[in-house]
């Protein structure tokens, strides 16, 4: 049986020491891996830049996902994106990564997502004649309101109307909250031309004549 | 007898002018109008008429040089008249297509006389939505006639007209002599 030294003793007691602070001084200075987007998600528009800030890990950060073609290894990251949706960003330090979510809404007018607008925003027509408007943009349902017509049904994209009485006439659309407002001048004494009627079409070959 | 007849013209009288008050009409306000909603259709794609075996692509045709409503340029595909509204939209929507060619006995209209009240068209636009029209009248026109119902309506009706050439053939302008005009309504 061998002879175990003070010596011995010693020098492990030293080994199990170093290797124990070691250890913790590594876990101190790897902190969870976080990833930040500036501004908020809820605000991002179409073309806007955010900027992602990346927290804990290494320091050494690596970037992947959609329009991210930087190569450093910096904290911060800066992307946009040309149409709406949903995006997700990774960031990756050491052996953490951590996702940054883009939320990105459209703001183009009449476009699904964007600003409500009402079509065509302004037009004249005559007493009696027909007038047709649509609305676009915001969340693609919308709810038709007017003082100047009785309304059969309100729900729709398209809206037609026809005013028995000359002067200014409005028309309201909502959607998502947003309002938007048709103006049909309806013309009490000028006459409107009715359109040029097409002729009917030639639309036979003659077989065997 | 003079009495009572006099009695009755007086009675009449009083009974007449108290007609005539009460008939008085009040003043009415004037007609605000009406106003409807709808969904926008999209672009029209394809006509079925399975009554007469049509299953047709939809092109866009407007107005050619002479003023008439273009055709579409084979004898297997029907044209919107794109100037007008969609189907699908208020008002008068205009689809043609030939009824023979030169070289061809039956295009794709050829059987759109056939078509009764009642009969149903199918319209499917570029969004992928049905439309669904049935057949309400039917009429035949000369072919120079000038005819406003066929291309313009009040806006508050869905329609959708089909045209096709009929009658006899005028071998000196090379066209036939009449158009048959089939009327239909969006089904609600």
């Amino acid at each position: 049986m061998k002879k175990i030294t003070k010596s011995k003793v010693l020098a492990g007691v030293l080994l199990l020491a170093t290797f124990g602070l070691a250890s913790l001084v590594s876990a101190q200075t790897t902190p969870s891996l976080t990833c930040s987007v500036s501004p908020s998600s809820a605000t991002v528009s179409t073309n806007q830049t955010v900027t992602l800030t990346a927290t804990g890990g290494t320091g050494t950060y690596s970037w992947s996902g959609p329009n991210v073609s930087s190569t450093g290894s910096g904290s911060q990251l800066q992307v946009s994106y040309a149409l709406p949706g949903n995006y997700v960003v990774t960031a990756v330090s050491g052996n953490q990564s951590a996702n940054c979510f883009v939320n990105v809404t459209s703001t183009t007018p009449g476009t699904p997502g964007g600003t409500l607008i009402c079509t065509p925003a302004n037009q004249s027509a005559n007493v009696g004649q027909t007038i047709n408007v649509s609305a676009s943009g915001a969340d693609g349902t919308y709810s038709w309101s007017s003082a100047d017509v009785n309304i059969t049904n309100p729900i729709g994209t398209g809206f037609v109307a026809n005013y028995g009485t000359p002067g200014i006439k409005t028309l309201t659309v909502r959607s998502a909250g947003q309002t938007a407002i048709c103006t049909i001048n309806v013309l009490g004494t000028v006459v409107i031309p009715p359109p040029v009627t097409p002729s009917l079409p030639n639309t036979g070959g003659g077989f065997g004549k | 007898m003079i009495i009572l007849s006099l009695l009755l013209v007086v009675l009449f009288g009083v009974f007449s002018e108290s007609i005539t008050v009460f008939t008085k009409e009040e003043p009415q306000p004037l007609q605000s109008g009406f106003g409807s909603s709808f969904e926008l259709p999209g672009l029209p794609t394809r006509l079925k008429i399975y009554s007469i075996g049509v299953d047709a692509i939809i092109q866009q045709v407007g107005l050619n040089k002479k003023g008439e409503v273009g055709i579409p340029n084979n004898y297997v595909d029907v044209a919107w008249y794109k100037e007008g509204p969609r189907p699908g939209a208020p008002g008068s929507a205009v689809i043609d297509g030939h009824l023979d060619g030169k070289n061809m006995k039956e295009a794709v209209f050829y059987d759109l006389e056939k078509l009764k009240v009642g009969d149903l068209v199918e319209v499917l636009d570029d969004q992928g939505k049905i439309f669904q029209f049935r057949v309400y009248d039917k009429k035949v026109y000369d072919y120079a006639s000038s005819t406003p119902e066929v291309f313009t309506s009040d806006g508050s009706r869905f329609l959708l007209n089909l045209i096709t050439c009929t009658g006899d053939w005028i071998q000196t302008q090379k066209i036939y002599n009449k158009r048959v005009v089939v009327f239909t309504e969006m089904v609600k």
